[in-house]
């Protein structure tokens, strides 16, 4: 079966090579355009290697059309946004998996308030935040994007606390440890990948998110979302070479944190300290 | 250290009742164990004193105090538990040294006291290790350690011997004991292995379905079981039980049992008419105690022999285990290697009278 091993191999590559386009394309054409300049990515036929480098679009995305201050709002809001799910999801997270708080269903329907797409209450959030006089303001996003990023806090961090055993938290009892001792040197310690991933989720979440950004802010609050679409060349055209530096420049934050992190996320923590 | 004592102590899960009224004391110093098969309520017991558990009804005092009211960490014990709940995130030195650095203990103190511990129990070249890279054996030690290196008032062990090889466990039976008399701490030990319960502790309480059923020396056990599961449970080969009926003839009684007519011994015989509920009794013998002769090597007093035939002989050394066939029962012998018998072939057993123990059929209350 020779021929036949030959042809299944020859399709094997030709896909992971269509798919290896499909994602390293864009994001290829994505850097050479941050550093053509202007006629040269306004250009067609299009170039596929930047015939001059240039800095004037990083210059161009971040001062002239303000990407410099919406990338500073929009990591306020991520971070605001990271901090404040974790701070309440994780302990919610624990009290349900240990003390089953409200019920055997409680987890669950807080889930479940992830199911509905986010346009639903926008709606309402706006209508809700004009009357608290909350409107275009950090702490109105930051509670938005919480809200989506809660239930799937819980969600997670309950499957990894119910997956430590028990008994060391009665053998730091013992051993003499209060409730919050013992959260912080075990608990924490041994929930870690889950932690990891969930923190990096909500950054992320909140970094990209687009649709509130829009709709609840207005002139003080503009997150990079809502501004790079709008970066121009006069009132029209679309002026790619800054949209590209500044879509690069976004990118890099989340690469090298989710870099960093991925070395906390190591499954087997516990294996073998615990006679299954 | 500190005595131990349970007072009316009961503990209900809703529809089980896990715990039932049970008195008990342990004195200062004293190794006591808690043995019984699984569900009698030993571990809950056990959990009470730690205070990982709440009792619903009854106290437990250290030295004549109530504690019901105290937190694990207020109570000064150490535990040590049934798959040793080692902190799997650090080294071997620092999940010793754990419950010292809880307690504000100086570095210095800490590192001698670590060191001092992992040097008895023969784990100080593990201290670098994380738990997942030591053996079953050596966990067990380690837990021990973390146990020991506080010097609390007592020690609570819930099975800590259970899931290691046989031969480890008799190392260990052996090493815990020395170290307990060294140390002179209070220990309540949890076992379902009798064997362990019987050579380790000083006393032992025997528990079932929650009820305390007999506390004393281990040999006060063996010898004078209180009741028809003390007296299986205690004992390897455990005890052979026949049913019989008493039957009067003239000044004299026999215990008669399917191809059993023995004579019961004239004291046992009063007692028997004063405290059986009828005249069917359960007739227990240790297989140790029964001698097995051929035909023709009967003692002359050829009281309280049993014909019956072998049905399978077992070798174990410097002993035998023979399985024979009284009636429909299957009764053990332990006998010496000096004996040789056959499958199939009739033997005679002669039970001694002074080794017969009688239990009601009803309350299967020991006869006495």
């Amino acid at each position: 079966m020779r021929g036949q091993s030959k042809i299944t191999d020859i399709l094997a590559y030709v896909i992971i090579i269509a798919v290896l386009l499909w994602t390293v394309l864009p994001l290829y054409w994505l850097v050479i355009t941050a550093f053509k300049p202007l006629e040269e990515f306004m250009a067609y036929p299009p170039t596929f290697w930047p015939s001059q480098w240039t800095l004037d679009n990083f210059v161009e995305g971040l001062v002239r059309q303000q990407g410099a201050p919406s990338i500073w709002d929009s990591a306020v809001i991520a971070v605001g946004t990271f901090v404040l799910s974790i701070a309440v999801g994780v302990p919610a997270a624990y009290s349900i998996a240990r003390f089953k708080t409200g019920g055997p269903d409680l987890s669950f329907t807080i889930l479940s308030m992830r199911f509905m797409p986010p346009i639903v209450p926008a709606v309402a959030f706006f209508l809700i935040a004009a009357r608290l006089r909350i409107l275009d303001t950090y702490l109105l996003l930051i509670l938005v994007n919480s809200m989506a990023n809660i239930p799937f806090v819980v969600w997670i961090m309950k499957g990894f606390f119910e997956e430590i055993p028990y008994s060391i938290e009665e053998a730091a009892q013992v051993d003499g440890a209060s409730w919050l001792r013992l959260f912080w040197d075990h608990v924490l310690p041994l929930a870690a990948p889950g932690l990891v991933a969930v923190s990096l989720f909500c950054i992320i979440f909140a970094w990209n998110e687009l649709l509130f950004a829009t709709l609840l802010t207005g002139r003080n609050i503009q997150p990079f979302t809502k501004v790079v679409p709008g970066v121009n060349i006069g009132h029209v055209e679309p002026h790619w070479g800054a949209i590209a530096a500044l879509g690069l420049l976004v990118i890099i934050p989340i690469v090298i944190l989710a870099f960093y992190l991925q070395k906390y996320i190591v499954r087997g923590m516990t294996y073998g300290a615990i006679r299954e | 250290m500190a005595s131990i004592k349970w007072e009316n102590l009961t503990k209900d899960f809703g529809e089980v009742i896990a715990v039932n009224e049970m008195n008990l004391e342990c004195e200062d110093g004293e190794f006591l164990s808690l043995l019984g098969p699984s569900g009698c309520g030993k571990t809950t017991t056990l959990r009470i004193t730690a205070g990982l558990e709440t009792p619903t009804e009854g106290t437990v005092y250290f030295d004549d105090k109530p504690i019901n009211h105290l937190s694990p960490r207020e109570r000064n014990i150490a535990m040590v538990f049934e798959n040793y709940a080692l902190y799997p995130h650090k080294t071997v030195y620092k999940n010793i040294s754990y419950p010292l650095e809880l307690h504000g203990m100086s570095k210095d103190e800490i590192d001698e006291r670590v060191r001092r511990v992992a040097r008895l129990l023969e784990i100080e070249m593990l201290l670098d290790r994380y738990p997942k890279e030591v053996s079953g054996g050596q966990k067990q030690r380690v837990g021990t350690a973390r146990a020991l290196v506080r010097e609390p008032a007592a020690f609570l062990m819930d099975e800590p011997l259970s899931h290691l090889d046989a031969k480890l466990r008799a190392v260990l039976r052996a090493d815990l004991k020395r170290l307990q008399k060294d140390l002179g701490i209070t220990t309540v030990f949890v076992t379902h292995d009798q064997l362990e319960a019987m050579t380790m502790a000083d006393r032992v309480a025997v528990m079932n379905f929650g009820f305390l059923q007999q506390h004393g020396a281990p040999m006060e056990l063996f010898n004078e079981p209180a009741n028809l599961f003390v007296a299986k449970f205690i004992g390897d080969p455990s005890m052979n039980i026949l049913p019989c009926e008493v039957q009067d003839e003239g000044d004299r009684s026999y215990l008669v049992g399917e191809a059993i007519r023995l004579e019961l011994p004239q004291d046992l015989r009063h007692k028997v008419h004063e405290q059986a509920t009828s005249d069917k009794v359960l007739l227990g013998v240790r297989p140790q105690h029964i001698k097995v002769c051929l035909p023709g090597q009967l003692e002359p007093n050829g009281k309280n022999v049993v014909s019956c035939t072998v049905y399978v002989s077992e070798p174990l050394g410097t002993e035998q285990l023979v399985r024979v066939r009284v009636g429909q029962e299957l009764v053990q012998v332990l006998t010496g290697d000096d004996v040789t018998v056959e499958m199939d072939e009739t033997v005679l057993l002669q039970i001694p009278e002074d080794r017969i123990f009688l239990f009601d059929t009803e309350t299967e209350k020991r006869i006495s």
